[in-house]
């Protein structure tokens, strides 16, 4: 107990308030998550003051989201991955349905060209996940360890492309994706 | 109108969740089964939630049925990497196949 009111008299020594443009975004934010959890019939008030709490006991070391995050590109970006999801499920459904299983299946280890923070990496890491024929199987180092369903000479491509597209959304420069069979 | 959308949404929607299953029956390794469950099922789950969401009473409603969506696509994705990377450690590798293989049974 004793312990315990030490551990909290302390970490009440070390708040301090967030920003108040911070404060105000992750008040809006977690008002509009009870808004949709509660599908719109909770109290406004208890909502907003729970999102207050919650926005003024997190941490200010941690970001709302990150800095460099070019929100004005992100509608485009989920338009290419719905694409994706699309192209990816209409290929393992076609290979699924198909009378004779027949794949060209391999790993391959894919190196980062632009993305060197790790959550841009695990953002890479997770999207594969959704992008036609390829599975992440490990991040190591600068490296992606992925998995290949049905080999063909765009997977290279698709995955630079994919790099080059998360590169462009955290406002990295990075050159044209050349197609190279 | 709504209705008939949305019908017609999650009915386009379940012939990836049957592709799916079929791809985690007939599809001969742990690696391979994941790609059925990580892209078929996600775009089935997606166009059933969309379906659903179009003939929702109230906007609060269709956002919560698109949030579900978007948080089973993030644990679906992340899932699938823990299963392969432990799969990798603790499992068989995963196979190079280059010929044609009867996985039908």
């Amino acid at each position: 107990m004793l312990l315990r009111s030490k551990r909290l008299t302390g970490w009440l020594g070390r708040w301090q308030p967030p920003p108040w443009q911070a404060l105000l975004l992750r008040t809006l934010l977690y008002s509009g998550l009870w808004w949709v959890l509660t599908e719109g019939k909770g109290s406004l008030w208890i909502g907003v003051a729970l999102a207050l709490v919650i926005a003024l006991c997190a941490p200010v070391s941690v970001a709302t989201w990150p800095r460099q995050l070019r929100w004005w590109k992100l509608p485009l970006f989920i338009g290419f991955m719905l694409k994706s999801s699309l192209k990816g499920a209409l290929e393992v459904a076609k290979l699924a349905i198909s009378q004779r299983y027949h794949a060209n299946t391999l790993t391959h280890t894919y190196c980062f060209r632009l993305l060197k923070q790790p959550p841009q990496q695990l953002l890479m890491a997770n999207l594969v996940n959704l992008t036609p024929g390829t599975l992440t199987l490990r991040i190591r180092g600068d490296a992606l360890y992925i998995h290949i369903l049905h080999h063909h000479p765009h997977v290279e491509y698709q995955l630079k492309l994919l790099e080059s597209r998360i590169a462009g959304l955290y406002g990295l420069t990075h050159g044209p994706t050349e197609y190279q069979p | 109108m709504r209705e008939l959308l949305g019908t017609g949404l999650i009915l386009l929607g379940l012939p990836f969740f049957i592709a799916s299953t079929l791809g985690l029956l007939r599809f001969p390794d742990v690696y391979a089964r994941l790609h059925a469950l990580t892209k078929a099922d996600n775009v089935g789950l997606g166009l059933i939630c969309i379906g659903l969401a179009v003939q929702a009473s109230s906007i609060a409603v269709a956002l919560k049925i698109v949030l579900i969506w978007g948080l089973i696509l993030l644990a679906s994705s992340t899932g699938a990497t823990l299963i392969a990377s432990s799969a990798l450690r603790h499992g068989p590798a995963p196979r190079r196949d280059d010929e044609d293989t009867h996985a039908g049974r």
